[in-house]
């Protein structure tokens, strides 16, 4: 937790120097044209947890359309592979998910810069497997004969998830048309399909789940080109 | 106004913290457990009449090793509630009436008992996991796996009066002496 804070500091910082040269500005009368076209990218936080963490695999492409001066319709496509091990149960959920939905700019650029911070909605929804590797039952009465370990797998294949998705998050042009940024997600359950009364724990895209609440969390700290297509 | 575009993000880290840590990362011991076995004692010669056995003993055979249940101990009781096996689905006891351990030395009449029985996981949380309840449950004064001969001493008879052990709020089993 504390290394993604200091990845959000970081993020702030250098997008907050790009901001900064804002007020040294004074108005002329050039027209500067803004660029509309694809962006497309990637969440590098995924890629690197996936090589350094043996029990994640995962990569989130992202892409998004400019509608006009503020508006974008942008969407993410993803995988997860998580194996989670808690103290008397261990899972691994692993699946696909597609979030779809607008950014709205709520930055005024200055010039033809193409900075952004902005909130989000999106709509998700994931199909996943869930499957319990091995637990160990819960006994508080165990003195006698013991705690047992089972090791037979408990596997919910082809399970779904839909949710709402709120995003707020930074996108600084870091060098000409390339973009780094970073946001916050929470997230609202719609739907959870479970099987065998099992509660759905991770889900991809949507993470981890809450138990007695359908919230949840996310973050993504993303690089990103834009193809300009046209300029208004 | 900079400023004012992230005091929302300000919001959401936080909550983000908070979640972070939240309470379904601990089994609190609240949460439903394994149920016991609950044994209630009959009088054998009139079987609707509760009878304390006089200083009760109970040990549990596991892979030919006696082990005490601490609480039931030379007690005297009409009531009783014991784990069962979660590895196998059998459980083998040895029931001893007028107990008595001193110096390493046991005393007493023994009855074996041993429970067969199917078990059945339930879900409970992240934090839990998963607790066992069982059903279909047998009582057998030999081993029946084994084609043993009936054995026992002060145990006249069996009855289950509710096969499926999900809760300890009433008896699974009456024993009768």
């Amino acid at each position: 937790m504390l290394t993604s804070f200091i990845r959000l500091l970081l993020v702030f910082t250098i997008s907050a120097n790009v901001f900064s040269q804002e007020n040294t500005i004074t108005s002329d009368s050039i027209e500067y044209k803004q660029k509309y076209g694809l962006r497309v990218g990637m969440d590098i936080y995924k890629l690197v947890n996936s090589s350094l963490n043996n029990n994640y695999n995962g990569i989130e492409l992202n892409a998004d359309y400019r509608l006009n001066n503020k508006l974008y319709i942008a969407a993410e496509i993803g995988f997860s592979e998580n194996n989670v091990i808690e103290e008397y149960l261990d899972f691994t959920s692993k699946g696909n998910y597609l979030k779809a939905g607008i950014d709205y700019n709520m930055y005024n650029n200055w010039l033809s810069m193409q900075n952004m911070i902005f909130s989000g909605i999106r709509i998700g929804y994931s199909k996943f497997d869930q499957n319990i590797n091995g637990y160990t039952i819960y006994d508080t009465n165990n003195q006698t004969w013991g705690q047992s370990f089972i090791n037979i797998p408990i596997k919910n294949t082809n399970l779904s998830s839909l949710w709402i998705e709120l995003i707020l998050g930074v996108k600084a042009e870091l060098f000409n048309n390339l973009f780094l940024g970073f946001n916050l997600e929470v997230k609202k359950m719609i739907n959870s399909e479970i099987k065998n009364n099992i509660q759905n724990l991770y889900v991809p895209g949507f993470n981890k789940t809450h138990e007695g609440s359908s919230f949840g969390v996310g973050f993504g700290y993303k690089i990103s080109y834009l193809i300009p297509i046209r300029k208004k | 106004m900079i400023m004012k575009c992230y005091y929302p993000i300000y919001l959401i880290i936080i909550v983000s913290f908070l979640m972070a840590c939240e309470k379904d990362d601990i089994c609190a011991e609240t949460n439903p457990t394994t149920p016991q076995l609950v044994i209630t004692f009959k009088d054998a010669n009139n079987t609707t009449e509760n009878k304390a056995v006089e200083s009760l003993g109970v040990y549990a055979i596991k892979n030919n090793e006696l082990v005490l249940i601490e609480s039931i101990n030379g007690i005297n009781t009409d009531s009783i509630a014991i784990p069962l096996r979660n590895d196998i689905e059998i459980s083998d006891f040895k029931f001893y009436k007028n107990y008595s351990l001193i110096d390493g030395v046991m005393e007493g009449e023994e009855n074996h008992i041993y429970l067969d029985y199917t078990t059945v996981e339930v879900f409970v949380s992240r934090a839990c996991g998963f607790i066992n309840n069982y059903i279909d449950l047998s009582v057998f004064n030999y081993d029946p796996n084994a084609f043993g001969t009936p054995t026992g001493t002060w145990i006249s008879g069996y009855e289950i009066i509710n096969p499926v052990v999900e809760n300890e709020n009433r008896a699974h089993v009456n024993i009768f002496h």
